[in-house]
């Protein structure tokens, strides 16, 4: 009678959750082998799919296909990837390491380029009219919702605000050598501490609440496992 | 059984109350010159007579060979390259056994043809040994070709060939670079036909070296070796005039002249025979020069020295070698209790011993003095270790130059006399007994003193034993070169007996001849200290220690070498050298060096013609010429470095279990508690009620999408949050999927995050019978990061024309009808970066017009992507496995799933996580305040 | 070399830009970020090739934890022969790579995690009680007791007043903040590597 393939699924999970969740009681070699394994398996899993999925449909299909129907008439568009996938490959080598540099200046300045655009146009300027436009409507509301959009919106542009005044490091040099950012700049940066410490509150919460539910369900897996095993409905 | 004692030089044995051999009538008593000891005067003019016959040819022609000595010269420029020099005897009675211990540096400087062995041994020791102990600035020394041309040839041998050579550090330069010319040609450093005055040597012996010879006495020391090892030293060839100049030399003998040195005057009536001279062709005369030192040594308080040439010209700029054998002659003076260095642990040892030696002549040997041989260099020790047959006994008069080997302890057996003890001869043969019997016996008796060691009686401490170990500790530290020079200053006159300073002397060779090379009172003892101000410490020290009456005189008129110049000390001894210019300076100043390495000298560093200092040296201040601006921004600097480096106190747990039993509490609550409500299936807690507004607005978007309308749904998760992403993602599909019908394109932007998918849709939505290519498409892995993302706005079935099972995916109907990003009716976006969310939304945001974006998110990106939904760049959001238990009870008819499972345990771990936030953080508040104040309270 | 990749980070820069501008340099933008995109697939495979050279050298070196680099070497290569073989998205490689090892370890981390966290929210106002700890901690039990939910529902106040409020208008405005200073980070870093004056490529 063949094992049923969940089986030996939930097998290997149930293994291997008891052997990571042993790092409770502390560092041990089963933790240290089940961590090796882990690492070896996840990235010979994405160079499997990094090649079937990538280098195999972009650039060895194309240059299989352009071989076989001999039509070269595109074949430069796959020249630059293949001089560039050698280039980078030789960062193998300690020797020809440097020629990688070609490759990666490539990938550099064009992810600059995308980067910038994208932090200008995505985020900068949508949050800046956002944080405007918050009081755009409140005007014909009712007063309690004047109020309360007003305040609401107050808070988040004292946040914007003073936050970025918090991240701002920027001071004079007094005459007696020691430096002090301009008063204003200061006090903003003393509020901007508020409100960062609200956020980083509100997102440490919430790595928490994802934290807990990866712990429940891997507890959750070893006790339906066992349920399995048991017969337990 | 009567002890017996070893003849150094023939090895014969003799009782120990013996003070000659009976064999070779070489001294057998310890005679050595100690350091700390001066010499004492000694009338050796009765000597005379019984000067070996080459001795006074030497001296006779020496009074001849004043022209052509500066002929010579021209040649003389040139590198050495001949075996011929000073230390030539000493290769020559290393042992065999003993050969691979000379350091290649002395091999060099012996001129012997090493065996490679040997050089590969011991390459560096010395050379290093020297730049340690010695600073840069202590060798001031001319470039080689100025100075070789008034050097003598063995010194020309010792000068480094290349031109750095005036260099500060170019005295351990030039050592090192005779190691490497030693590396190099097999020709020893010392070429007779490039010193100078070598060229003609084979015709006559300089008449300072004759002079010296004379002084040391004319008794004829036996040799025992076969032969000579000196075939070209010129300045040695006075009568060998057999070979030629530049002939090599056969470093397996002593040379005569320096057997004579060690040989003591008084008791060697052997007449060195041509065989046993080998390349010498012994005169029967002592040379002039050696007469004059010698009939200087009767007189030696009212003789005057003949001036040097090339005198000093500062003190401050006093090469250190000098120095220090100014420090050794006033310590000389001093008792030998006080030490007036303590580096000697530092010194090399050869030069160690020789220090030792220094001051035997006023100590006897002491147990202190033989402990040195423990630390005698192979090199040295081998020498010492030479037998009777080897050891070659100086023939000829020791010259100054021989000076720096005068060490007790190390030195070799060819240069001791010093009687050893059956018992010790291996290693005393090796590493203790080899000083010079030339020195030896000085101690001994000293009648038998040169005379040009024996400056003055009166001036000569006591020989006292006790006073041998101070001065082993002084030299300690010294280095090699200075060792060796050292007891020179043991040779020279006591500074305080020095009576005038400047006086004339007639401008006349013969009377330059015949002025003793050695006199005292050379030096005014009042600028002793200005001549050693910018000595090291540790011989500043020496000069510091209290002195015994007399401050010695400076140098006064100059101070330093001259770059093309010899050392003085060098030129003193070289009268004959002198070209009528010299002599006449030399008249006009014929100071008795009083103090220092110099004690005892005439007119060796005198004010002479042409070599008064022009200037003084600038002083250089050593103050930092800085601007209070930039003082100013130092002082910032150092207070930002000093905030960087300051170490951070790290508060230690103090109390370790209990962390650990917290850890333990924590963990073993979390784990009751999941287990529990996982094993029961508990449904006890309620789901939330209250649905946040971009729940809604994410709920009310997924019921707009038309039916069977194409969704592209970005995946990109991690697989650790698989658990949650799918708890709340499946709802919410759930939900679409029963309503809408939609055609889903997932695409994924991490490596994993396709198969994640695939898990997704082949697991979770199982029950919505979802089929790859036919209501769904994997397109698989999106790679490039922000890259991909945007090429894939902008043309979506370029960047990824394939699925994920590699069909080609814009031809397959979940894609059909849709080419550009704008044409999807929805974008969900499954993620659990804040960072990957905004990516999607940056890179979309003007091509996908009003596409609305979903972002299924894990409750640890929320909090980062609800600023975009509050832009309304982000129609709703659906946080964790809070929105998901939403989801699920609001909007998906109460069915139980995965959020619903899991709410029990995420409820009560939250409680959990109030108590021990809200508890534990106000007993940590409370403890860390009071550790506080206890901490401040220790502080104040 | 180093001019050459100057060159190359700031043309390749210049003309993705132009197609964010010019729609007539879009395609070169398409055909530029199709090459990017395969070559950064190639990057990540050299990171592949590196994780493996680097514990096969601890292997050969007889490293202390060689055991454990063959150990990973082996799961390398056998999920990487085995991926390539039968494919990443094959029933089996789903089954014993992802449902077998790799999500149960990653997320039993994950779950590690969530004991450490709560540890440390206990001992933070040991170290530190100033004013941001303490408003940190506050913040984080407040979001904790309104995510939770009693057995009749939501926590009063907390669950839908309190938390509402202080994720959406409270942790919003430091949220935007710190995006926006996030974006203009960006903005800076790409216009300095557009302009030469950052190299991250090598070549300083």
């Amino acid at each position: 009678m063949p094992i049923p393939i969940d089986f030996i699924t939930g097998a290997l999970g149930f293994l291997f959750t008891v052997l990571i969740l042993s790092y409770l009681i502390g560092d041990n070699p089963l933790f240290k082998i089940a961590i090796y394994l882990f690492v070896g398996v996840a990235s010979g899993y994405a160079a499997a799919i990094i090649f079937w999925q990538v280098l195999y449909p972009k650039l060895f299909l194309p240059t299989a296909t352009i071989i076989q129907t001999g039509n070269y008439s595109n074949a430069f568009l796959l020249f630059v990837p293949w001089l560039g996938l050698g280039f980078i490959l030789m960062k193998i080598s300690p020797r020809f390491a440097g020629a990688a540099r070609i490759t990666m200046a490539f990938l550099v300045g064009a992810g600059a380029a995308v980067t910038l655009v994208g932090a200008l146009s995505g985020t900068i300027n949508p949050q800046v009219m956002a944080t405007i436009n918050f009081f755009q409507g409140a005007i014909h509301k009712p007063t309690n919702e004047l109020i309360e959009i007003s305040f609401s919106g107050g808070v988040i542009l004292l946040g914007l605000v003073t936050s970025l005044a918090y991240f701002h490091f920027g001071a004079r040099q007094k005459p007696d050598g020691s430096t002090k950012r301009f008063v204003l700049v200061d006090i903003f940066a003393w509020i901007g501490r508020i409100f960062i410490g609200i956020t980083l509150g509100v997102i440490f919460a919430g790595v928490y609440a994802a934290a807990l539910t990866a712990f429940i369900e891997r507890v959750s897996s070893l006790v339906i496992f066992i349920k399995t095993l048991l017969g337990i409905p | 059984m009567a002890e017996m004692i070893q003849c150094p030089v023939c090895g014969a044995e003799n009782p120990s109350d013996q003070k000659v051999c009976q064999r070779c009538q070489s001294p057998l008593a310890d005679a050595s010159f100690q350091p700390g000891q001066s010499p004492v005067h000694k009338d050796t003019g009765e000597l005379e007579a019984i000067l070996p016959q080459w001795l006074r040819d030497a001296r006779e022609s020496a009074k001849e060979t004043d022209e052509s000595a500066e002929d010579s010269k021209v040649e003389a420029a040139k590198p050495a390259a001949s075996g011929m020099d000073l230390l030539a005897g000493l290769q020559s009675q290393a042992g065999d056994e003993d050969d691979e211990e000379i350091p290649d540096w002395l091999a060099s400087i012996t001129g012997s043809a090493e065996p490679p062995k040997q050089k590969t041994e011991e390459p560096e020791v010395s050379g290093t040994h020297w730049v340690e102990t010695g600073k840069t600035g202590d060798f001031p020394q001319s470039g080689p070709s100025a100075e070789e041309g008034e050097v003598p040839d063995w010194l020309a041998g010792l000068q480094s060939p290349q031109p750095g050579a005036d260099e500060k550090d170019e005295l351990t330069d030039w050592f090192r670079e005779t190691n490497n010319e030693q590396e190099s040609q097999p020709a020893p450093s010392f070429d007779a036909s490039a010193a100078p005055s070598s060229a003609p040597a084979s015709e006559e012996t300089p008449d300072w070296l004759k002079q010296m010879a004379a002084d040391a006495g004319e008794q004829p020391v036996s040799s025992t070796s076969e032969e000579t090892p000196f075939g070209g030293s010129d300045w040695f060839d006075q009568g060998g005039q057999q070979e030629p100049a530049a002939e090599p030399f056969e470093p397996t003998d002593t040379p005569d002249w320096l057997k004579q040195m060690a040989a003591d005057a008084s008791t060697s009536e052997q007449e060195p025979s041509a065989s046993d001279a080998g390349s010498f062709d012994m005169p029967s005369e002592t040379p002039d020069w050696l007469s004059q030192m010698s009939a200087r040594a009767g007189s030696m308080e009212e003789e005057k020295a003949p001036e040097t040439a090339h005198p000093f010209e500062e003190s401050a700029e006093t090469p250190d070698w000098l120095k220090q054998m100014s420090a050794d002659s006033n310590a000389a003076e001093e008792e030998q209790s006080s030490a007036p260095f303590d580096i000697s642990a530092d010194a090399p040892d050869w030069f160690n011993e020789m220090s030792g030696n220094t001051g035997a002549v006023e100590q006897e040997q002491t147990p202190a003095s033989s402990d040195k041989s423990t630390e005698t260099p192979d090199w040295l020790s081998g020498l010492g270790g030479v037998s009777s047959e080897e050891a070659a006994p100086f023939e000829e008069s020791a010259s100054a130059e021989s000076e720096p080997f005068l060490s007790t302890d190390d030195l070799p057996s060819w240069l001791s006399s010093e009687p050893e003890t059956p018992a010790s001869k291996p290693e005393a043969s090796k590493k203790v007994d080899s000083t010079p019997r030339w020195l030896q016996d000085e101690g001994e008796a000293k009648s038998n003193v040169p005379a040009w060691l024996s400056s003055d009686e009166k001036t000569a401490p006591s020989q006292d034993e006790d006073e041998a170990a101070p001065q082993d500790e002084i030299s300690g530290d010294m280095p090699d070169w200075l060792k060796a020079a050292a007891p020179k200053s043991s040779i020279f006159d006591d500074p305080k007996n020095e009576t005038d300073t400047a006086e004339s002397q007639p401008q006349e060779d013969s009377s330059l001849r015949s002025a003793p090379a050695f006199s005292e009172n050379a030096f005014s003892s009042d600028s002793s200290e200005d001549l050693f101000t910018e000595m090291p410490d540790w011989l500043s020290d020496a000069i510091d220690k209290p002195q015994s009456s007399v401050v010695p005189e400076p140098i006064t008129g100059s101070d330093a070498l001259a770059p093309d110049a010899l050392p003085s000390w060098v030129e003193a001894m070289r009268p004959a050298e002198q070209n009528p210019i010299m002599a006449a300076a030399n008249a006009a100043d014929q100071t008795m060096e009083s103090s220092g390495a110099l004690a005892g000298l005439q007119g060796v560093l005198p004010s002479g013609v042409g070599f008064n200092p022009t200037s003084k040296p600038k002083a250089y201040s050593l103050k930092l010429n800085a601007s209070n601006e930039q003082v100013k921004h130092a002082s910032i600097l150092e207070q930002v470095l000093a905030a960087e480096t300051a170490p951070e106190m790290i508060t230690s747990e103090k109390s370790l279990g209990a962390s650990r039993t917290l850890r333990w509490v924590i963990t073993s609550l979390l784990l009751i508690v999941t287990l529990a409500t996982s094993f029961l299936n508990t449904q006890i807690f309620s789901t939330p009620v209250g649905v946040p507004r971009e729940l809604g607005f994410a709920v009310a978007v997924e019921q707009a999408i038309p039916e069977n309308a194409p969704v592209l749904v970005a995946v990109d998760y991690e697989a650790a949050r698989a658990g949650e992403m799918e708890a709340a993602a499946a709802p919410f599909f759930d939900n679409m999927l029963l309503l809408k019908h939609p055609r889903l394109t997932f695409i994924a932007s991490n490596e994993v995050g396709a198969i994640l998918a695939e898990r997704f849709i082949t697991k979770t939505l199982v029950q919505r019978n979802y089929q790859s290519g036919v209501t769904y498409l994997n397109l698989g892995y999106l790679s490039g990061g922000q890259l991909g993302i945007r090429s894939f706005a902008q043309q979506p079935w370029n960047s990824i024309p394939r699925d994920i099972a590699n069909q080609p995916a814009w031809e397959l109907p979940p894609l059909q009808g849709v080419t550009s990003l704008d044409q999807f009716a929805a974008i969900i976006l499954v993620t659990d970066s804040a960072e990957s969310a905004r990516t999607w939304v940056e890179q979309t945001q003007d091509v996908r017009g009003a596409v609305p974006i979903i972002v299924v998110s894990s409750a640890q990106a929320t909090p980062m992507i609800q600023p975009y939904f509050d832009s309304g760049q982000v129609a709703g959001i659906v946080s964790g496995l809070y929105g998901g238990a939403i989801l699920e009870k609001q909007y998906n008819n109460g069915l139980p799933g995965t959020a619903r499972n899991y709410w029990d345990a995420y409820s009560i771990g939250m409680l959990l996580a109030v108590l021990f936030t809200f508890g534990g953080g106000l007993v940590s508040l409370g403890l860390g305040m009071r550790e506080r104040s206890a901490s401040r309270e220790e502080e104040e | 070399m180093r001019i050459l990749t100057a060159i190359i980070a700031i043309a390749v820069g210049f003309l993705v830009l132009l197609g964010y501008f010019f729609p007539q340099a879009a395609p070169l933008q398409i055909l530029l970020l199709d090459w990017a995109i395969i070559l950064a697939g190639a990057a990540a495979l050299v990171g592949f090739f590196n994780i493996a050279i680097v514990h096969l050298d601890k292997i050969g070196h007889r490293d202390r934890n060689a055991v454990y680099s063959a150990i990973l070497v082996i799961g390398l290569f056998a999920t990487f022969i085995f991926g390539i073989i039968l494919k990443p998205q094959h029933p089996y490689m789903q089954a014993f790579a992802l449902n077998g090892i790799i999500v149960p370890v990653e997320a039993s981390l994950m779950g590690l995690l969530a004991v450490s966290l709560l540890y440390a929210a206990v001992r933070l106002l040991r170290r530190r009680a100033d004013l941001m700890g303490i408003i940190f901690i506050v913040t984080a039990g407040i979001i904790f007791l309104g995510s939770a939910t009693l057995p009749f529902g939501d926590v009063p106040f907390v669950g839908t007043l309190l938390r509402p409020w202080i994720t959406q208008v409270w942790a919003l405005g430091g949220a935007r903040g710190i995006l926006i200073g996030v974006a203009l980070g960006t903005l800076t870093t790409g216009l300095r590597v557009l302009f030469g004056a950052d190299r991250p490529y090598g070549g300083k």
